[in-house]
């Protein structure tokens, strides 16, 4: 059992490695730049400033950092006059994806074009000058470090000092047609910058094959999830894992409670019905199910919500969310007890479907066991009915359930959206599906790696405690 | 000429009597419970109001005459018509609802025909009359698609009208509800249910009852496609699994693993937000990603549990290839729990897609229930609530039935 | 008095296809100490019959539409149900046939023995571990001490038939029913288990009621023997009468399909035809559609004909004792 148990928790890890790559894998083939919501016109915008957030939100990201490898380090000062050249125009004919795409690139390479840039501030063509310098504006820009580490003060301290950086080159450009004077003051700026700063934007052997591994999107991406920070949340600037953990104990509570309530109601209805096979009461019970179990789950939430809540002819309940607002004191009990009052209706719609199926399988497997031989020789011993009941056919007849659970987990997390948008609970649920609306991506990898991890243990818990129930079981 | 009749002569001239094949007998458990058929029968019957809706509600009129002159009939010309009928979905049906009307007596009087004879002829003019039926769909709908028309779009309630104001006699026959399920008219914003608007109108003016008949349509159309997508796939890789062992299994079982633990609504919402334009198309393909795990872990168990029986051993040693062995010798056998699972697995597709609308991802520019649905809780009219959710629950309860009909005709302990 | 009276049983079953009479007015006794064979083919009904002294037919479809059973004394078929529970384990037990699937695969085998121990006895649970570690060494289970924590599955069928005994004979039972107790075991575990149940009569003076299909077992293990036909005793008699002196063309038949009685090389014996179902049960003598005796007689009731000694037949045309003589091995044939 024991050898079981670890077995079966060391295999979560490759699991869970699987499961964040498809998570990456998903989230990497998002179209449509995220915070494309939040920017006023997707695409063209000759706003300088509205540029800079769109590349800083890029930087948060990883957006601008190439997916797999990385061989930026690599540039060649050629390759880079030719990037400006088509992101600008200058030469020949250039299609307008091309310019876009160099566009692009000239914002993504970041840091690797400043060796580069530098170069071309002395090249012949006088616009190339120009650009290059103007490109050095973005292109030097430090990025900052995680706030979310180690130790935030220090974080904190350094980043203001890279800020201080970064605004101070932020006029070294000259506009189209300055004088020569100008343009040669900023030049030399630039090269006297450069010779203090030369070490943040060149890369030695090590530091390269480093790049070439970890500067990317996928190595970011782990690095992040080993030290739990997701990021930082486009809608309301605030670290996600923070913002899930909050709403992880509503989604927690529901869900626990939504599978002990469909345990607890599906085993004794289904050790009724097989009892009382053919009965009218089995064949309305069984009707009532099959109806809880063809109806969406909106459907039911929707109806109950109009129908037993304020305005409406039973207003019983609340119009949702969790629990009433108020900044009295509220002792401990009164505040179960409002939680409860608000919970009726979501509870109900949120087991409804599990608990109908639940039910069945409870009652095909006690109907199963009642007709055991075993069953025969516990009533030949002479012991009483409900003995033979509850210690013989539901003990055999529930290991079927309980395998149920593992896959019932993940549903119920899932069906939490509908539930907590229905009536309005700060869960999970109804978090990524805002977090969808508003293409915050953090919050949404947030919450399905979360989401994922919680029915992966829930999974584990199941295999576990039908391995624990079922003597029979050989653990190989 | 012998005087006495000895039994086995008599019959040697006849075909003995076929034993039935492990088909017809679940066919015949099938048909001897009620429920069973009961909810095959309501299935059909939303085939036909799907396949028919368009003879049901429509605002082309059948006929159209202007001053006793230029019959016409819109309706019919409307048809293949793409600015009105703009989605593939429509238009399949629109094809199946001229075949299934030229075609189906004829089929219908084949299999009439052949009802009492033996087997082999039997399945053969049976098999040779629908795949006849089938090529002339694939003909005529292949034509339709691949030259569509597109005339001009008039709204011929209202022609009527200006028509009718210019002081001309119009001649219009309409369907039994005359209304469109895409053109609204915004004078008749949310009008209450009435004679003439059974369910009401929607925020756009359009008639609900149309818009739920031509639902219809949708959801048999995402819950049969979508199935048929994941359950092909999910039995390849379950048998692939199950057959083989080994490491193939293990892979395949932690890419099942995988797939089942991330929350499957959460997935697909996130996906389908990727989406700008989501079509159906997009939509049945998002729902089979995530659901074919289903029945390939059930092939699996089943391929594992019959590798293991004589006839496999017997298949092998008699030479024969492995793919013929997967395919020709397991499958047929396995494919009880997955037929199973295909009846609930349309039931499960119909409510992902109608959750999916509410919550606003679906796609946005066909009639879905679930879509009106959501419009009904934003706006707290009820009949757009009930009418929805009704539909859902009668297609979603009919398929649930007829899947517990096929699993109990295809378990032989409660053979009747 | 005997320990056991059956007195015109008579189940039957109520379903779909109408009410069968499985079992239509059986009639023996069982004496403290014998051991009384139940013969007959399979659906002849003995199962049932065995079940309904406990009552432990399942109430809907079947149910005792006739008929007593009187046990000590006391009609079975009428005693309350919490009165008839201490009857069951405690003074009368049963043994079924499939070992494999009666015993509840999720306890241990001492906790099932116990159960049964601590609901009939005043003992404590530490008691009660005792007289079931008793119990398994008694049935001649090895190395009990570790047995008797382990699971049904990780025995052998033979040896979960011998926890079955310690089971039901752990109260002490006064009468011991066994269902077919070796039609599923080996040939060899065969014979070790009814000299197992033997061995445990003598000691404790039981009475056993054997059921069966196997006549050789009959032979060696039974004082008395009644044979049933669809429902019906057909004959009773002890042992060794019936082996001497069948009577009944239905018991003379099965003991000519003794392949052991046949020569080498000949052909052998069949009944022709098969046992009629429930459903299809012909009227008057229900042996008569096989029966090479049959009359139109035997549209009627078979009348019962006593020989003494306690062999009673119940049949228009007995056979002689000339005929059944010529039965005997080394008799003609």
């Amino acid at each position: 059992m024991l050898q079981y148990t670890i077995k079966r928790l060391l295999l979560v890890i490759p699991t869970f490695f699987l499961i964040s790559l498809l998570i990456f894998v998903v989230l990497n083939v998002a179209p449509g730049r995220p915070g494309a919501g939040s920017q006023n016109d997707g695409g063209e915008s000759s706003n300088q400033q509205q540029k800079e957030s769109f590349r800083i939100f890029k930087e948060q990201f990883n957006l601008d950092k190439p997916i797999l490898v990385n061989t930026r380090w690599a540039l060649e000062t050629a390759d880079v006059r030719e990037l400006l050249v088509t992101a600008h125009k200058l030469e020949g004919d250039v299609t307008a994806a091309e310019r876009v795409d160099a566009e692009v690139d000239l914002d993504d390479f970041g840091n690797y074009l400043v060796k580069h840039l530098v170069v071309l501030l002395d090249d012949s063509n006088p616009e190339v000058q120009r650009l290059a310098a103007a490109t050095l504006v973005s292109a030097a820009q430090l990025r900052f470090v995680s706030e979310r580490r180690a130790d935030p003060l220090e974080a904190r301290r350094v980043n203001r000092e890279i800020s201080k950086a970064n605004e101070s080159v932020k006029t070294w450009t000259w506009p189209e047609g300055a004088p020569a004077e100008q343009q040669a003051a900023v030049s030399a700026s630039w090269k006297d910058w450069y010779t203090t700063n030369e070490g943040n934007y060149t890369w030695t052997g090590s530091e390269r094959v480093d790049a070439f591994f970890f500067d990317t999107r996928f190595a970011k991406y782990w690095s992040n999830l080993i030290h739990l920070d997701f990021g930082i949340s486009t809608a309301d600037r605030r670290p996600v894992f923070e913002t899930v953990m909050g709403k992880l104990k509503y989604s927690l509570s529901l869900t626990m409670v939504a599978t002990l309530l469909a345990y607890f109601i599906a085993v004794p209805i289904g050790v009724f019905s097989a009892y009382r096979q053919g009965t009218r009461l089995d064949t309305a019970v069984t009707v009532m199910l099959f109806v809880m179990y063809s109806l969406p789950t909106f459907f039911t939430g929707t109806v109950l919500l109009r129908l037993l809540t304020e305005g409406e002819p039973f207003a019983w309940f609340p119009t949702g969310d969790f629990q009433t607002m108020s900044s009295a004191p509220w002792t401990t009990w009164d505040r179960l007890k409002d939680i409860v009052w608000h919970l009726v209706l979501p509870m109900a719609t949120y087991t409804s479907v599990s608990l109908a199926t639940l039910s069945r399988y409870a009652r095909a497997g006690v109907i199963e066991v009642i007709r055991a031989d075993y069953i025969r020789t516990a009533r030949a011993k002479g012991l009483s009915e409900p003995v033979v009941i509850i210690k013989h056919a539901v003990r055999n007849g529930m290991i079927p359930i309980l395998t149920l659970l593992g896959g019932l987990l993940p549903a119920l997390i899932a069906g939490s959206v509908v539930i907590e948008v229905v009536f309005n609970i700060p869960g999970m649920g109804q978090y990524i599906f805002n977090a969808i609306g508003a293409r915050d991506y953090n919050a949404v990898m947030a919450v399905l790696l979360t989401s994922s991890f919680l029915a992966l243990i829930g999974i584990l818990v199941s295999d576990l405690s039908y391995a624990f129930v079922d003597p029979r079981i050989s653990f190989d | 000429m012998t005087s006495q009749t000895n039994p086995s002569d008599a019959l040697a001239g006849q075909a003995p009597p076929d034993d039935p094949t492990y088909g017809e007998i679940v066919w015949g458990q099938f048909v001897k419970r009620k429920e069973a058929v009961g909810s095959l029968l309501g299935l059909a019957l939303l085939l036909l109001l799907a396949i028919y809706a368009p003879l049901l509600a429509s605002n082309k009129p059948f006929l159209w005459q202007v001053d006793g002159e230029g019959l016409s009939s819109p309706w019919l010309k409307a048809l293949f018509d793409r600015n009105f009928f703009e989605n593939g979905v429509d238009i399949f049906f629109n094809t199946l609802l001229v075949v299934v009307t030229l075609v189906g007596p004829v089929v219908g009087a084949v299999f009439w025909k052949t009802r009492h004879s033996s087997r082999k002829p039997r399945n053969r003019s049976r098999r040779r009359a629908l795949l006849a039926a089938g090529a002339l769909f694939m003909v005529v709908w292949t034509g339709v698609t691949l030259f569509p028309q597109q005339s001009q779009k008039v709204v011929y309630p209202r022609l009527e009208q200006s028509l009718q104001e210019e002081g001309k006699a119009v001649m219009a026959v309409y369907a039994p509800i005359p209304f469109s399920s895409r053109d609204g008219d915004l004078d008749m914003v949310r009008l209450p249910v009435s004679l003439k608007h059974f369910l009401g109108t929607d925020n756009s003016g359009r008639d609900v009852f149309t818009r739920l008949v031509f639902g219809t349509r949708i959801s048999l159309t995402i819950g049969v496609f979508a199935v048929a997508l994941y359950i092909t796939f999910g039995t390849f890789m379950g048998a692939l699994a199950g057959f083989y062992g080994g490491w193939v299994d293990m892979a395949i079982q932690r890419v099942i693993e995988v797939v089942i633990c991330i929350p499957s609504l959460f997935l697909i919402l996130t996906v389908a937000s990727f989406i700008e334009e989501r079509s159906i198309f997009h939509i049945m393909i998002i729902i089979a990603a995530v659901a074919w795990t289903s029945p390939a872990r059930l092939v699996r168990a089943e391929f594992l549990r019959l590798r293991n029986l004589d006839f496999v051993a017997a298949a092998r040693a008699a030479g024969y290839r492995e793919s013929t062995i997967i395919f020709k010798e397991i499958l047929p056998n396995a494919l009880g729990p997955v037929l199973v699972a295909a009846t609930f697995g349309v039931a499960r597709a119909i409510l992902t897609e109608s959750t999916m609308s509410f919550l606003g991802l679906g796609d946005i520019t066909v009639p879905s229930w679930g879509q009106i649905l959501n419009t009904g809780r934003g706006t707290g009219i009820w009949v757009m609530i009930l009418a929805p959710g009704f539909a859902i629950f009668l297609t979603v309860g009919l398929l649930n039935l007829m899947g517990e009909g096929v699993r109990d005709a295809l378990d032989p302990k409660l053979r009747k | 008095m005997a320990l056991l009276e059956v007195d015109g049983l008579k189940t039957h079953f109520f379903t779909d296809k109408g009410q069968l009479p499985s079992v239509d007015g059986v009639s023996f006794t069982i004496d403290a100490g014998e051991t009384v064979g139940i013969v007959g083919e399979s659906g002849c009904g003995k199962s049932v019959t065995a079940m309904s002294i406990l009552r432990l037919i399942p109430e809907p479809p079947g149910r005792i539409v006739g008929g007593e059973i009187r046990f000590e004394g006391r009609d079975l078929t009428r005693l309350p149900m919490d009165e008839l529970r201490k009857v069951r384990g405690n003074d009368i037990s049963v043994i079924f046939q499939e070992p494999m699937t009666s015993l509840n695969p999720v306890y241990t085998v001492g906790d099932q023995i116990m159960e049964a121990i601590l609901l009939h006895q005043p003992v404590e649970e530490e008691e009660a571990r005792r007289i079931a570690l008793a119990m398994l060494e008694r049935v001649g289970i090895p190395a009990p001490e570790q047995r008797i924590d382990e699971y049904p599955h990780q025995m052998s069928g033979g040896m979960k038939q011998r926890v079955m005994i310690a089971m039901a004979l752990s109260c002490k039972p006064k009468l011991l029913i066994a269902d077919e107790p070796t039609t599923a075991l080996d040939v060899t575990i065969q014979a070790q288990i009814l000299e197992l149940l033997q061995e445990l009569q003598r000691e404790e003076g039981m009475g056993v009621m054997l059921i069966t299909h196997d006549l050789g077992v009959v032979a060696e293990t039974c004082d008395r023997v009644v044979v049933l036909y669809a429902g019906r005793v057909a004959e009773t008699a002890t042992a060794i009468d019936l082996f001497d002196r069948p009577t009944h063309p239905y018991t003379a038949g099965l003991l000519q399909s003794i392949p052991d009685r046949a020569s080498p090389g000949a052909r052998l014996f069949t009944i022709d035809g098969m046992v009629p179902s429930p459903d299809k049960f012909p009227s008057g003598c229900r042996f008569r559609d096989r029966c090479t005796r049959a009359t139109e007689a035997c549209a009627d009731m078979p009348p019962l004909h006593d020989l003494g000694g306690g062999h009673k037949v119940w049949c228009h045309h007995p056979l002689t004792a000339a005929e059944s003589a010529a039965l005997s091995p080394g008799g003609e044939h």
